[in-house]
């Protein structure tokens, strides 16, 4: 596969083809060292809707929370049945050199109930589908250099139908505030 | 008259880096990007282009529904916790020129964003919440 230039964050640009089982070290790494995501839902007339939350990841499934959540737009979407679900997680390691690098996630989410820090509580559990992630080395940007976005088609996407590997969602601690 | 509050207007213009552009995929699946941005304090709307830009999935995603959401916010304080931002949805009109005044190297296409719901949180005072819709 020929390399692609990269651009200010390499997105859509020719991505390196892979089907792994699930997230590699590096992005099990990222996904722990980082405070927040921005999640993408979609309302049933087409309008998305974009925000800042926490989340907690167990090694299987993503989960997004909140104070009172169920009266979220986000929650709303996916209790309409738009399951569909987008995360990026990104920061900039520097401005100076510019340095960005993401993990982008997309994935199906259901609502369910999970202990959280603060007992029983609505969370929506993400099953990862597709992942890309760049740059997460950390590497400064330069219009010379080649990076390609890592592209994970996840077992869960892989194996449609197979059964979760958990069943029973428990996390010793609670989301971000 | 602008559709965003002064306090809105001054965060808009605080030079927070980057904001988070959603966009629907043809079978529905949402997407969403890091992009910088920049108010448009003449339209009153939230431009943005970016290097190559017609050849992005979020390009292709507009051409097909304008509908999109953008997010800008940040952390403004650990402890206390403080979390302050905006979130602007609304359409995303296609324009041919002008995204290469938006930064170095840009393509000349871009996205111009006309809100129709803007919700912000944390602009004013820790607890402070605004959700509405405009125009």
């Amino acid at each position: 596969m020929a390399l692609t230039t990269v651009t200010a964050f390499g997105h859509d640009v020719s991505p390196e083809e892979q089907t792994r089982m699930s997230f590699s070290d590096e992005e099990v790494a990222y996904l722990r060292s980082q405070r927040l995501a921005r999640i993408a839902t979609v309302a049933s007339d087409g309008q998305p809707d974009v925000v800042p939350v926490g989340y907690e990841f167990d090694g299987t499934y993503l989960y997004v929370g909140g104070l009172d959540p169920v009266k979220t737009r986000k929650f709303r979407n996916v209790q309409a049945g738009n399951t569909k679900v987008a995360l990026v997680i990104d920061d900039l390691v520097s401005a100076d050199p510019w340095t960005p690098r993401y993990l982008r996630v997309y994935g199906t989410a259901e609502l369910v109930d999970r202990r959280g820090r603060f007992g029983p509580a609505p969370y929506m559990r993400i099953t990862p589908t597709i992942s890309w992630s760049w740059n997460l080395a950390g590497s400064p940007f330069t219009h010379d250099r080649e990076v390609r976005p890592r592209r994970t088609v996840h077992q869960a996407a892989a194996e449609q139908g197979a059964s979760p590997v958990h069943t029973t969602a428990q996390h010793p601690h609670g989301g971000v505030p | 008259m602008s559709v965003f509050t002064d306090e809105e207007r001054r965060y808009l213009l605080s030079g927070v880096a980057l904001g988070r552009l959603a966009t629907v995929g043809a079978d529905g699946t949402p997407h969403v990007v890091p992009t910088s941005y920049r108010y448009n304090q003449r339209h009153d709307t939230i431009d943005i282009g970016g290097h190559d830009f017609a050849a992005r999935k979020k390009y292709r995603d507009v051409l097909r529904n304008a509908k999109v959401a953008f997010v800008i916010d940040d952390i403004a304080s650990v402890n206390p916790w403080r979390a302050r931002g905006i979130e602007i949805r609304g359409e995303a009109e296609v324009l041919d020129s002008g995204g290469a005044e938006l930064g170095p190297g840009f393509a000349p296409q871009m996205f111009r964003i006309t809100p129709k719901r803007i919700v912000s949180w944390g602009l004013e005072e820790q607890m402070s919440f605004k959700a509405r819709s405009v125009h």
